[in-house]
Formats: C-alpha cells, sequence, structure tokens
C-alpha cells in the first residue's frame, strides 16, 4: 500500500517539476520574444513601445492555463502530502562545536554608535536621502526602464 | 477491507495536510510582517506607491519602496544610494539603521520578518523534488559577499564619486523585490498602462532574473537568501551578538551536530553567519539545549522547560503580545490608508484631477503657469507659444534622469531657436539643483518646483521619474510620458510635434 503511495508521489514530484521548468522556459522565453519583437519594430519607430498590455496579454494567452495548472497541481499534492522529504531532511556529518555566542560590551557599544549615527545622518541630510529616492522613485532602479 | 483501506488513506491524507499547511507561529510572524510592510493597501488599488512621512524610516526586511504598498524604505535601496551620494555626504543614516536592525535582531529579520524570506519559504512549498545542501551550497553562500561587494559598495561608490551620478547597482540589475513588488506590484494595475512604454532591456533582463531565482527557490530552500541576498550578507556579520536570536546553551550541549545536519541553511554551527535564527533546530535537540531568546529573556523554549505555572503565564503573556500586535496592525492600517496627511493628499489631488489637470494629456491645452528659473529668470509657458516645448521632470538622485539631460541640452543647442526647454527639479531636494549642475555647463532652463508641487500638478508628474512632456507650438500637449527619453525619441517627438500646424 505504501509502496504505491510512494510511486504515486514519485510520479507527481516529477510531473510537478517538470511542469515548474516549463512554465518558467515559458516565462522567459515571452519576455524575451516580446523584447525582440519590439526592438525590430522601435528601430523603424522610435516613439514606438516594446511592451504594451495588448502584446503581454496576448503571450498571456499561452501561459495562463499553464500557471494556474502549477498552482492546482502544487495544492492538490500538499493535501495528498506528496513531497520530496529530502529536501530539508538531515544531511551527512559529524560533531560540531557550538558556541555561545554573548559579546554584551560589543552589543552596548553598538547600539550606542547606531544612535549616534542615525542622529548624525538626521542632521547632514542622509535621512532626506532615504525619503527621496523612496516617494520619487527612479524607474530605471526598479526594472522598468 | 477495501473501506478498511479507504479509511487509511483519508486519515493518513489529513495528517499531513495538516503536518504540511498549519501555519507555524513564525509563519504567523512572517505573514504579520509582510502585511505590515506593506500596509499602504491603497496603494494596490489606486496603482501609487505611498509618498508620506513614515518613508524616512527603513524597514528593516528586504521590500521594495517602489512596490505599491511599502510604507517604508528598502534598508539594501537606501544603502546604495546612500553610498552614491559618498561625494556629498556620508551616509550615517543608513550605516546607523544598518547597525541598530543588525545589532538588535541580526538575521532573525531573514528568518521571521522579511516579506522575500515568506515569499521564498511558500515557493519552496511547491511539491516537486529537493535540492539538498552540499559542500556546493556551501561554497555558493558566500556569493552574496562577492555580489554586497560589487553591486551594492563598489558601484554606486564608482558612480557616484567619479561621474556623480547615482547608480543602486543591485537594485538595478538584479533586485527581484524591484521587479516583483515594485515593476510588477505597478504593472499590473491598469492605472498603470502608460508605464508600459517605457519597459525595455532594463525590465526584460530583471523579468528573466526574477524568473530564475524564483525557480531555484522551488527546488532548493531559500535560494535567494543564501546565494544572493547582500542584505542577509551584511546582518550576517551581526548574528554572532545580535539581541534576539537562537542560543546555545553549552552545559548541555554535547555537539552531535544534530541541530546543524537538520538545518536548511548552510550553517557551521548554530547562531553563524547563516544561521537565520528560525529556531526550527530546537525541535531536532535531544539535549534540549538551544533556545530562542532575547537577552536573558526566553521567547521560545523545549517542550517541558517550565513548569505549568509557568507555562500557563507564557500562554497568557503571548496571547497579549498578539493582542497588541493585531491592535498595532490595525492602527497602521488605518494610518496608511486613510489618516496619513500624505494620502489625504493624493487623494485630493486625485479628486481635483478632473479641474485641475485637465490639459495635461495628449491633445488637450496645458493650463499656463510660470516658475521661478535657478538663474533667477521666469519662464512663462505662454510666452513660449510658436515654439515646441520640452518640459522634463527630473531629480539629481534619480540615474536616467541626470543621464538624460546632455540629451536635452544637445537638442537644445541644435534647433535653440524653434524650442523651449524647462527642467522642472522634484520639491524633494537632496543636492541643491544649482551646486548640482554648476560645473554641468547646460544651455536648458532649469527650475526648483515649488514645495506644494506647483508644476508637477499642472502636467500630472507622479512619483516615478524621469517624465517629460512636449507641447506643439500652440500649447497643446503631444506627448506626456513616465521613462527615459533617447536621442532618437526627442528627434521623433520634435518632428511630431512641428508638424502640427
Amino acid at each position: 500500500m505504501n509502496e504505491d503511495k510512494d510511486k504515486r508521489a514519485y510520479m507527481f514530484l516529477i510531473i510537478q517539476s517538470l511542469l515548474c521548468f516549463l512554465l518558467a522556459v515559458m516565462l522567459i522565453a515571452a519576455v524575451m520574444d516580446i523584447y525582440r519583437t519590439g526592438v525590430a519594430v522601435q528601430a523603424e519607430n522610435p516613439l514606438a513601445a516594446i511592451f504594451s498590455r495588448e502584446i503581454v496579454a496576448e503571450h498571456a494567452r499561452l501561459i495562463v492555463p499553464l500557471f494556474f495548472a502549477v498552482i492546482g497541481s502544487s495544492i492538490a499534492g500538499l493535501i495528498l502530502g506528496a513531497k520530496d522529504e529530502n529536501g530539508l531532511g538531515p544531511v551527512k556529518g559529524g560533531k560540531v562545536e557550538n558556541k555561545a555566542y554573548e559579546g554584551n560590551t560589543i552589543r552596548r557599544v553598538l547600539l550606542v554608535a547606531a544612535v549616534a549615527l542615525i542622529i548624525a545622518g538626521v542632521f547632514n541630510g542622509s535621512a532626506l536621502d532615504v525619503f527621496g529616492k523612496a516617494v520619487k522613485i527612479c524607474t530605471e532602479c526598479v526594472g522598468l526602464g | 477491507m477495501n473501506a478498511e483501506t479507504n479509511t487509511n488513506i483519508k486519515t493518513d491524507m489529513r495528517t499531513d495536510w495538516r503536518q504540511t499547511c498549519s501555519p507555524s507561529t513564525r509563519r504567523l510572524i512572517q505573514l504579520y510582517s509582510a502585511l505590515l510592510h506593506n500596509a499602504h493597501l491603497k496603494g494596490f488599488i489606486d496603482g501609487e506607491i505611498y509618498q508620506g512621512k513614515a518613508k524616512y524610516a527603513c524597514v528593516p526586511g528586504f521590500n521594495c519602496y517602489s512596490c505599491p504598498g511599502a510604507v517604508g524604505a528598502c534598508p539594501l535601496g537606501a544603502l546604495q544610494n546612500a553610498l552614491a551620494a559618498t561625494g556629498h555626504r556620508a551616509g550615517w543614516y543608513m550605516m546607523g539603521i544598518l547597525l541598530l536592525f543588525g545589532t538588535i535582531l541580526g538575521r532573525t529579520i531573514c528568518g521571521w520578518i522579511c516579506p522575500l524570506g515568506l515569499i521564498q519559504e511558500l515557493l519552496h512549498k511547491t511539491p516537486t523534488f529537493k535540492i539538498k545542501k552540499s559542500n556546493m551550497t556551501r561554497m555558493l553562500s558566500y556569493l552574496k559577499y562577492v555580489l554586497l561587494a560589487i553591486f551594492v559598495v563598489a558601484i554606486p561608490l564608482w558612480y557616484g564619486l567619479m561621474h556623480d551620478m547615482p547608480m543602486p547597482g543591485f537594485c538595478k540589475f538584479i533586485c527581484p523585490a524591484g521587479t516583483l513588488e515594485g515593476a510588477i506590484g505597478l504593472l499590473s494595475n491598469p492605472a498603470n498602462t502608460d508605464l508600459y512604454s517605457m519597459l525595455g532591456i532594463f525590465f526584460t533582463r530583471k523579468f528573466a532574473i526574477l524568473i530564475i531565482i524564483g525557480l531555484a527557490c522551488i527546488f532548493c530552500y531559500r535560494s535567494f537568501c543564501r546565494f544572493i541576498c547582500p542584505l542577509g550578507a551584511i546582518y550576517g556579520l551581526f548574528n554572532r551578538f545580535c539581541l534576539v536570536g537562537v542560543k546555545v546553551d553549552m552545559a548541555k550541549c554535547n555537539g552531535c551536530g544534530s541541530c546543524v545536519r537538520h538545518c536548511g541553511m548552510d550553517v557551521k554551527h548554530v547562531g553563524d553567519h547563516e544561521c537565520i535564527n528560525c529556531a526550527k533546530c530546537m525541535d531536532v535537540c535531544a539535549q534540549k539545549a538551544i533556545s530562542f531568546k532575547a537577552g536573558n529573556m526566553t521567547l521560545k523554549a523545549p517542550a517541558d522547560t517550565f513548569s505549568e505555572d509557568e507555562q500557563k503565564q507564557r500562554d497568557r503573556n503571548g496571547r497579549i503580545a498578539w493582542g497588541i500586535a493585531l491592535l498595532v496592525l490595525c492602527l497602521a492600517l488605518v494610518w496608511f490608508n486613510f489618516l496619513d496627511p500624505a494620502v489625504k493628499k493624493t487623494a485630493q489631488a486625485g479628486a481635483g484631477t478632473v479641474e485641475r489637470t485637465i490639459g495635461s494629456e495628449v491633445g488637450q491645452q496645458l493650463a499656463d503657469f510660470s516658475i521661478t528659473c535657478l538663474d533667477g529668470s521666469t519662464f512663462t509657458l505662454s510666452e513660449n507659444r510658436g515654439k515646441v516645448v520640452f518640459i522634463n521632470l527630473w531629480a539629481t538622485y534619480c540615474t536616467p534622469c541626470v543621464k538624460e539631460l546632455p540629451h536635452f541640452d544637445a537638442f537644445y543647442r541644435e534647433h535653440m531657436d524653434d524650442i523651449a526647454v524647462l527642467a522642472v527639479h522634484s520639491s524633494i531636494v537632496t543636492d541643491e539643483p544649482d551646486e548640482y549642475l554648476s560645473d554641468k555647463g547646460y544651455a536648458i532652463t532649469f527650475a526648483l518646483d515649488t514645495d506644494d508641487d506647483y508644476v508637477w500638478q499642472i502636467v500630472n508628474g507622479a512619483s516615478t521619474l524621469p517624465h517629460t512632456i512636449v507641447l506643439d507650438r500652440n500649447g497643446v500637449v503631444v506627448y506626456n510620458q513616465k521613462g527615459s527619453v533617447t536621442p532618437e525619441i526627442l528627434a521623433a517627438l520634435y518632428e511630431q510635434a512641428s508638424a502640427i500646424k
């Protein structure tokens, strides 16, 4: 009985792993395809956009069903308890020399230094740097372009 | 027989389901933290990022500040910008913040607080084959220190000092949190359809990186955290003496190594720089030598450590702590979505959009305005009728903004008699714009927006930079887009605007 269950779980894990790989490959291929096509169009018309909601939606038609298939089978797998126990299972290894870290003095010194630096930062304008960047975001920096 | 077998299967399934899916205290804290990091839920609905004063503060975990829900600044992004500004001022503030988080929490942040840590753990729940830790993963765990040195420290410092240009290397080239929470978070909102026009090679590359990292996290526990995350690398330096974390009672420890063998991270011993203080090792320690502590206070201890009365008292304290935490969350949700003055300001601006910013969309007449320029002159829009007008919204701390200024300048010099170019700096100033521009020799007109974002509101400028608006000779908008422009785009826009009589 358990062997049958193990076999089913094994097959399930193979299929699920392949589905995940396939989904990732399709996502990367889709974004590359959109970019390649868009660049060709932009070479003729600099004002043309490489990406658009319509183009993305067109490519998503193929990917979305696969995405939901992966989600669905993941939920099914969780319910059925199919999992690779080895993933977070114990590895081989021998004795370990654990250490009792204390460092109360270092901690106190660092805490005082941290507070002093924060106060200095408020006065030298580096706190404003943090705020400025966080409220007026640079599009390139978050991967928009 | 069959009935009996079916009953067994169902029982097994239910047991598995409960074992796999019932959330632990740590998971609940991770979810709580992710929600608190992104308490500006309104941002997911209207597609705008939070712009309130809370963003002066950094959150401890990895959470992009361009996520529509983010209520604080990302410590890694802020650190890179602080390093990039080294030529102007030392980044004391960020150093202090990281020192504070590191000393108090260390990598407990990674294990209990970081929203990206939660995402990685949920991805790893996907039932697939898993890759075990090995000498190879142990070796790979040092990669994050290389990435920290190159992308977080060297690149921002080099560009900041040598080119006077902010260049957050990790955010720009790698960060999956920026792509997922920032880029995709903003793009998924129909209100931000115009952002699609600025997507190009950066998005393509970072999207591919995001997918690869996501896939790695499915097969290998916390791949990003273990091999790539520079923030984890920084916090790891503090792990030995941080206040909160797992501690080993050396009097009880017999060095059996069960803790290390069962750990998902590449630790050599409990509490080292790779340990995320998740405290899972407590469950496998037969000696009951490991506990989770904050200074001398024991937060989590092995079973049977406390007497029945003590345990009851601890349970009561735990319930009170959860009550307070939920109250804080409720207050945060109310504040960041309804009461914060910045949220109210955005709502008022949105309500007034129909009347006030009418004319900022393509085909509409832009409202006339006058603004004092950095050289003391006044720029009045109506005085430039008959010319093609380029209005550029920029800031000294925006990399693509400062990179495209030379394009505007060159284009202006080429068509000086036929065009006007006004570059308006954001009202948020970190480096004085006139000081920044003093040695650049640009011929275009520069102005600093007023504290109440006067020009920004007229042209419907948002929280993303750069932003360019082009008006034809009659003052009608022909282009109003966020994102960078190239010389080719400027030439095409000029041609388009000139064609309209």
